[in-house]
């Protein structure tokens, strides 16, 4: 079992679920993503970003629109659907479920076994 | 020293250096090709805007040229393109990108280049024998061995032509054709970084045979200028020839005066000797035209004047093949 490996599955898989997030506190456009993703260490190559961003507008979870930037050319901004909220609704409860699952669990096993156990 | 492009990077002009464009222009076809269909156009355009986003960037903080350094940046803050091909969830998709990458790890089609960096006049042995893996300087000694037994002119002769013929290696993609490595993002940058301080790479490997390389260029460039020379005035000679038989046979048949033509021993009046004069005048067109471009393709190469290009040598070379003929059927027929 790769740590690094487990550890890039389980960032990929909640990728969706923070660019939604991010979107729906207001419209943005690729960098501005990749800037906060960048911040929140959940990026590491850009490039990821790109083509996840159009399975999701693609999938009509997202949609955006040209607007004009004070440089260069015009921007793409991206901003979230009634259906992508619907859908972050449901990743949301999902998340909840997980974590409480997780913690659960992780309060259980610190109180049988000693925390060796040490995922870093 | 390093040519630069100027460059449409979605809608913006940058000025790149040729070896960042090379680079550049890789990463994206190979990102086209991980990214297929139309939704991959989509992605690729909007990786391409974001490179031009980071360019611009560099050019705001006072850089005036994109260089190497600056594409394998922005590939390293993109992602390399295998890394990024795992995201697709479409399991179809996924052994697409997979067969395409296969293909991508092939070794490369191998072509023979002449090596720039490694050459003693024209790179020739150097593109040899990366080609074929062997040892360049192996191959010059075998190959001057052999020239010292057949008196030098033929394999002088077939150097010059192998010379002409085969294209220099300059960008980085034939360098890496000539040995036969894939070409993608990887290798490319490798040898791109490896090989853009140009000189540098060619005083490192001058360091190494110093003696061995000045001598064979001394030696080279001597033959070959005395080869241009030799050749040049065997060329001037035969088209004064052919003049000669031309006024010859102007003066028989329009002044009836057989006085030229006797004096450089052809005889018309002789049985097929018409013919026969014909086919002298074809031989000694072919020898003037192939010595000619010889002499003017040693020349070229000596002083490095812009040599003759592919499709001229091999036009040339057939001109005067088909003179060849020409004077080879003439004289059965004479006969």
């Amino acid at each position: 079992m790769n740590i690094d490996n487990l550890k890039s599955q389980m960032r990929k898989g909640m990728l969706e679920f923070c660019v939604l997030l991010l979107l729906r506190q207001g419209d943005a456009y690729a960098s501005e993503i990749i800037t906060k993703m960048k911040e929140a260490h959940l990026i590491v190559m850009e490039g990821t970003l790109y083509p996840l961003l159009t399975r999701l507008k693609n999938d009509n979870l997202l949609s955006y629109r040209w607007e004009e930037s004070p440089s260069g050319p015009p921007r793409k901004y991206y901003s979230i659907t009634p259906l992508g909220t619907q859908f972050l609704d449901q990743l949301q409860s999902s998340w909840d479920e997980i974590t409480h699952t997780v913690e659960h669990l992780r309060s259980q096993s610190t109180t049988i076994t000693p925390p060796d156990i040490n995922l870093q | 020293m390093k040519k630069t492009y100027s460059a449409n990077i979605d809608g913006q002009i940058f000025n790149i250096d040729e070896d960042a464009f090379e680079l550049l222009g890789n990463y994206l076809n190979q990102l086209r090709q991980t990214f297929s269909g139309n939704e991959g156009a989509e992605i690729v355009g909007d990786i391409e805007s974001r490179i031009r986003e980071l360019f611009n960037e560099r050019i705001e903080s006072g850089a005036r040229v994109i260089v190497i350094a600056d594409v394998n940046n922005v590939i390293e803050t993109m992602g390399h393109p295998e890394d990024l091909s795992d995201n697709s969830d479409n399991n179809e998709k996924k052994e697409d990108i997979n067969s395409s990458f296969i293909s991508f790890n092939l070794p490369g089609k191998k072509h023979i280049y002449r090596n720039m960096r490694n050459k003693v006049f024209g790179g020739v042995f150097g593109g040899l024998a990366s080609y074929m893996g062997w040892n360049a300087n192996i191959m010059r000694l075998l190959y001057f061995i052999m020239a010292c037994f057949t008196y030098f002119w033929p394999l002088t002769i077939l150097y010059l032509i192998a010379w002409m013929i085969i294209p220099a290696a300059t960008t980085p993609r034939q360098i890496l054709e000539m040995t036969g490595e894939p070409v993608n993002v990887n290798t490319v940058g490798h040898t791109v970084l490896a090989t853009s301080p140009y000189a540098d790479k060619r005083v490192a490997s001058d360091n190494n045979n110093n003696f061995l390389v000045t001598l064979f260029t001394a030696i080279g460039k001597t033959i070959l200028i005395l080869a241009g020379l030799l050749v040049g005035v065997i060329s001037f000679a035969f088209i004064c020839a052919f003049f000669c038989i031309l006024a010859g046979m102007v003066a028989y048949t329009f002044f009836d005066s057989v006085q030229i033509l006797s004096n450089i021993d052809l005889i018309p009046t002789h049985p097929g000797g018409w013919t026969q004069i014909w086919a002298i005048l074809c031989l000694v067109l072919g020898f003037a035209v192939l010595s000619g471009l010889m002499a003017f393709g040693a020349f070229a190469e000596v002083f490095n004047l812009r040599g003759s290009t592919k499709t001229g040598v091999i036009t040339t070379i057939i001109i005067s093949v088909m003179l060849f003929a020409a004077a080879a059927i003439l004289f059965i027929f004479a006969a």
